[in-house]
């Protein structure tokens, strides 16, 4: 257990009675939290009012928290990923991103074409993790927005970490095979094809 | 990074290289997590009422109005029988005098 994970179960047995324990949980939280969710709903006004209730939520029942080796890092996203699957079924629809949500980063001069299509080809990908299913969704996020290991992911999703390398794999042959199909519906290529 | 249109079968590889470019953290609005933080810690988290508590407070609500509505009718009651028993002594005593 990391030093931060202990530290944060102290922080949740102090949570039920002291709302300044919670508060540092929050401050710990809020972010990566947020970042998760948006990512899975697509903008930022769900993304602020399912982070509002994941923290509710867990402030709510923090007084129910047993440490049975699970961190509360990992505690907090999964009523992330069960708020944001409640939320997707009541909207029973796919969100769309909004274009402008997404900064185009790392390009070299103001070139508004080349933005332009870098921005295209981001939508493209961000499409095609949107139409995976949602645990896969949660490992691609784990993974590359949070920086989480194999074993770190393993604990939030409740499997081994070789049932997540092996998870890990399988997304990313499904979701190539799903950009492949998009870019032959529409003709368009790939950032690392461009490059080539 | 132009879109040449050559398409070439995309590696595993590229693919992960894609995906770090794009899935990046994204940060709230500045005012977001302080408005949150002060509506959890502050007020405790107190949104929007649960059911139970909006059927708690609607029942306790509506005891206190039927109490109180027959607390009033007790005392016009209560009024009444005051001038009824005042009106028949008035009654009475004028019975009494034409008597005389």
């Amino acid at each position: 257990m990391t030093e931060q994970a202990a530290d944060d179960l102290e922080l949740v047995r102090r949570a039920a009675v002291d709302p300044q324990a919670f508060g540092t949980l929050y401050e710990r939280h809020v972010r990566r939290i947020y970042s998760y969710i948006y990512y899975r709903t697509g903008n930022h006004h769900d993304a602020e009012d399912l982070t509002a209730r994941v923290f509710q939520r867990a402030l709510g029942r923090v007084g129910d928290f047993r440490d049975q080796g699970v961190p509360f890092t990992a505690w907090l996203y999964r009523i992330a990923h069960n708020l944001v699957a409640n939320w997707h079924r009541d909207q029973g629809r796919r969100p769309t991103v909004p274009l402008e949500d997404y900064a185009v980063s790392a390009l070299p001069g103001n070139h508004p074409e080349a933005e332009a299509l870098a921005s295209e080809e981001q939508q493209m990908l961000l499409a095609a993790v949107r139409r995976l299913p949602p645990d896969r969704q949660q490992l691609l996020i784990l993974k590359f927005v949070e920086r989480l290991s194999n074993a770190e992911v393993g604990e939030i999703m409740g499997r081994t970490e070789g049932a997540v390398k092996s998870l890990y794999h399988r997304t990313l042959t499904a979701l190539r095979e799903e950009i492949v199909r998009v870019q032959t519906e529409t003709g368009s290529s790939t950032p690392s094809e461009s490059e080539a | 990074m132009t879109v040449t249109g050559r398409r070439t079968r995309l590696s595993i590889e590229q693919l992960e290289g894609w995906l770090g470019n794009v899935l990046v953290p994204v940060e709230p609005s500045t005012e977001y997590p302080r408005f949150l933080r002060a509506r959890l810690v502050t007020f405790r988290g107190q949104g929007l009422p649960s059911a139970w508590v909006v059927v708690a407070v609607l029942g306790t609500t509506v005891l206190l109005a039927a109490g109180a509505v027959g607390f009033a009718l007790r005392v016009l009651l209560s009024l009444f029988g005051v001038l009824a028993l005042l009106s028949r002594r008035s009654r009475g005593a004028g019975m009494r005098r034409q008597t005389d």
